[in-house]
């Protein structure tokens, strides 16, 4: 009957040692499996910072125009820094 | 007598010259003033938003030219972390954005030598330091947090960056984009940070990755970003697009 608490008590140890360093340091693949709300992109966005009428939208919609204002240019300073072809 | 009359009439017809003159002087200069507002209508949209856009332009040369790079934002204690540390983005908390590790790679381009993408066990194979420093948001508040990561200057020599550039971009996993002076990029609490609090870098505060910049305000700390850029040209940013102070720091 000792033996079997022993056991027992010895088990649980090392089950919550166990989820206790998994705890600790997840992995980084962690951070990827719980579920998310999609962004909803009509909502105002939720930021004090935001001018009346804005919307979560708003920013994809900058970036896109912003990235095709400036690839152009990325590709100019890129042509003057030929890439390290040296490095693995 | 007759003199002193006279001398005082010649006395008084200075005085009054000389009010004369400077009553002028002052209706000619508010006459100058009211002209240059006349020209520039407060009810004209655009006028005002390219005239502030202008003096936002000049306050950010001023900043630059008195960003001193060696001065070092205040450091604090442990004990001064501000438990919890505020959430901040333009969405929910329950809006972050989920990012998978394993595909996870650090996009580079510009003016940069080595543009080969970056896994994160890259990432977290190069040195690294720890910084407990105050976060100040221009909403007005702020918080003290403990991050951790690479100093970028470590991070931009190691890729080739051309750091004689003018600007450093980041492009971000939920759209908002930024950008910083390459003297900011280069300063010595300047971290591409992984970590927060000794833990791997929460979602909800930017995993995998957020430039920590204690010398700027918070919106000029960007996370979850997934692409970074050297460039010379004017690279603005989300919220600076919308006519906040691009430079936004000490």
């Amino acid at each position: 009957m000792r033996h079997k608490v022993f056991t027992l008590l010895m088990a649980f140890i090392v089950a919550s040692l166990s989820l206790g360093a998994y705890g600790a340091d997840q992995s980084p693949a962690a951070h990827v499996k719980k579920q998310r709300k999609k962004m909803k992109m009509d909502e105002p966005m939720t930021t004090p910072m935001m001018k009346q009428g804005m919307i979560k939208g708003d920013v994809k919609n900058s970036a896109n125009r912003k990235a095709r204002e400036m690839q152009p240019m990325m590709e100019q300073d890129e042509k003057s820094m030929p890439q390290d072809k040296t490095k693995p | 007598m007759k003199r002193m009359g006279q001398s005082f009439v010649e006395y008084r017809s200075r005085e009054i010259e000389s009010i004369e003159r400077r009553l002028f002087l002052r209706q000619s200069l508010s006459l100058g003033a009211l002209s240059l507002l006349s020209g520039c209508s407060i009810t004209d949209q655009e006028s005002v938003a390219s005239t502030l856009a202008a003096m936002s332009g000049w306050n950010d040369r001023v900043q630059g030219w008195l960003f001193d790079p060696a001065r070092l934002a205040p450091e604090y204690p442990e004990s001064a972390i501000t438990w919890p540390f505020p959430f901040n983005a333009y969405y929910g908390e329950d809006e972050v954005p989920a990012i998978d590790a394993t595909d996870y790679r650090l996009e580079l381009a510009g003016r940069i030598r080595d543009r080969k993408p970056w896994t994160l066990p890259e990432l977290y194979a190069l040195p690294q330091v720890s910084q407990v420093t105050r976060h100040i948001c221009v909403e007005g508040w702020s918080a003290i947090g403990k991050w951790s990561g690479t100093p970028f200057r470590v991070f931009l020599e190691r890729v080739g960056a051309d750091t004689t550039a003018r600007y450093v971009g980041f492009k971000c996993e939920d759209d908002y984009y930024s950008s910083i002076d390459m003297a900011t990029a280069l300063h010595p609490q300047t971290l591409l940070a992984f970590r927060y609090a000794d833990r791997i870098l929460p979602a909800k505060y930017g995993f995998p990755m957020k430039l920590r910049v204690p010398t700027k305000l918070g919106f000029k700390n960007p996370k979850h970003i997934r692409a970074i850029f050297v460039t010379n040209q004017y690279p603005g940013g989300y919220w600076e697009d919308q006519g906040y102070n691009w430079f936004s720091g000490s």
